[in-house]
């Protein structure tokens, strides 16, 4: 009995260090491409805007991707084995919570590295004098949301084929939307100031907390109940 | 650990398709089950069903008086072998096999060591790149070695040549032996299985035609060869399944225990009984069109 209820957390354990494996490759192709261009191209605009910036991007693509193939390979691949859809999905939650986290200390290393070689004023949408703190949170938010977006397509496609796909890429779209909305351009959106109007900065960040953690919740409530009771393909 | 398995009233659509009809089976004694129908029988569906691949539409599947579907306990109780497609994963024999390890309780892996011996699997060699036979080989020693209470094997051993299929009927009768569990083989290589069954479940398009010990089964049958008219008068009040017919010679297939003075009335009367087999069962109950009218 006890040996199954940590199903979910083995899951969750195994799916991080297959992902993480996977990642190894992107992020260290990153790097290389990162350091490269510096050295070889001597590009003052991405030393500037530091490996934060620059591997954002590259996360979010590899999430929104990694999401995608959650619910067609581990979803079936675990039913497989006798663990239960439900131990998957707490599973594959932890796990891409824990990428998250993982990713956003990888760059939180390389950016102190490349403050302590050449200190530079490191600026974010989040302003120029935003906290490490505040970065490491809404990037790890961020990145969290596009594996959301990736395993909401892959679980309306698994669930309901092609008119699943269909409404599935617009819903994630729209998740991805709203995100863009709420977290870009320095908090200065016309979102945001519709929502905020005349609001301290505070506040703004309370709403795209509070929203980013709704939409979340939401898609993350649909992909389980589409996964609920899914028939596994042989 | 004994498992009660109880399907009941299980029906499964596909679309309007029911692949499996209202079926109620019980298995209720750690046997090896012969699970045998033609193709499109509902075979596969029904064991994916007891696999919890999907929920039944209608009806309910328990294991010791439990809902089985998503229950974490007792969906790792199963394991269900069938021809995986092992296309896209690159990972050696050897990762592979630790990888299931940590999700079946029973797991042996001692004897999934002896098993890869006797079936010569190489460990070290992606999964993807080995040979229909060695992807059958490993489908087969997964099943063994987890050890489950409730072990199916769909068709997993058509890829294997038949002396390799000959160790892996060797293994089960050992193995289950040693370690008594309900063990499910699916197959329409009735003749050559038929000796590995304790019993027999027959479906035939989504329904069950029995379920019975194989010695009952047999028993329960009978060929009668002889003048075709001595024949006929002997099996007038019997249900017959199958009647053929050369010149004046006759044989008929009857299910009809046989009682010891109807014995010394056939060979009173000239007549022949023979044994049925097991194939010729399967073949006469589950002949396109319906068997029940021939009585």
């Amino acid at each position: 009995m006890n040996k199954n209820n940590r199903n979910g957390r083995k899951v969750a354990f195994d799916m991080t260090f297959v992902q993480l494996g996977w990642a190894t490759w992107m992020i260290s192709i990153g790097l290389v491409i990162y350091v490269g261009i510096q050295i070889f191209l001597g590009d003052k605009n991405i030393v500037d805007e530091g490996f934060f910036n620059f591997i954002e991007n590259p996360y979010k693509i590899f999430m929104l991707v990694v999401g995608i193939l959650s619910v067609p390979s581990f979803l079936s691949y675990y039913v497989k084995l006798g663990v239960t859809r439900k131990h998957y999905f707490i599973g594959a939650a932890i796990s891409s919570a824990t990428l998250s986290v993982i990713f956003m200390i990888i760059a939180m290393i390389v950016g102190g590295i490349e403050q302590l070689i050449a200190p530079t004023d490191v600026i974010t949408f989040l302003g120029a004098n935003a906290s490490w703190i505040l970065i490491f949170f809404v990037f790890s938010l961020n990145i969290f949301i596009y594996y959301v977006a990736g395993w909401l397509i892959g679980a309306g496609y698994y669930r309901f084929g092609g008119w699943g796909l269909t409404l599935s890429i617009n819903a994630a779209l729209a998740l991805i939307f709203m995100l863009d909305l709420l977290w870009s351009g320095e908090l200065e959106t016309p979102l945001h100031r519709l929502l905020s109007i005349h609001a301290p900065e505070n506040l703004s960040l309370f709403i795209s907390f509070s929203a980013s953690f709704l939409l979340a919740g939401i898609s993350i409530w649909a992909i389980r109940a589409m996964t609920k009771r899914v028939r596994v393909k042989m | 650990m004994r498992t009660d398995v109880v399907f009941d009233r299980v029906t499964m659509k596909y679309g309007k398709f029911k692949a499996v009809d209202s079926l109620s089976l019980q298995l209720n004694e750690e046997k090896i089950y012969g699970l045998i129908g033609r193709n499109g029988a509902g075979k596969t569906t029904l064991l994916s069903l007891l696999a919890s691949f999907s929920e039944p539409t209608e009806g309910t599947i328990e294991i010791n008086g439990e809902t089985l579907f998503e229950n974490a306990d007792l969906m790792q109780q199963v394991t269900f072998v069938y021809e995986k497609d092992y296309q896209e994963n690159t990972e050696k024999v050897k990762a592979h096999l630790e990888e299931v390890e940590a999700y079946k309780p029973n797991y042996d892996a001692n004897f999934a060591m002896e098993l890869i011996k006797a079936f010569n699997l190489p460990l070290t060699k992606p999964v993807n790149q080995l040979s229909k036979g060695m992807m059958s080989a490993l489908n087969v020693i997964i099943g063994l070695a987890s050890r489950s209470p409730i072990t199916i094997f769909d068709e997993a051993y058509s890829g294997m040549d038949a002396p390799t299929r000959e160790i892996f009927y060797q293994k089960v009768i050992e193995d289950h032996a040693l370690h008594p569990r309900t063990i499910i083989l699916s197959t329409h290589l009735v003749s050559e299985m038929d000796y590995l069954f304790d019993e027999v479940v027959i479906l035939h398009k989504g329904k069950l035609v029995l379920k019975e010990p194989v010695d009952v089964l047999l028993e329960r049958g009978a060929s009668v060869t002889g003048a075709a008219e001595n024949v006929d008068r002997f099996v007038q009040e019997m249900k017959k399944i199958n009647t053929q017919k050369l010149g004046g010679t006759k044989s008929v297939m009857v299910i009809e225990q046989l009682t010891e003075e109807q014995r010394l009335q056939a060979v009173q009367s000239g007549l022949d009984i023979g044994p049925v087999s097991l194939q010729d069962l399967f073949i006469h109950l589950t002949k396109e069109g319906d068997h029940d009218e021939q009585k």
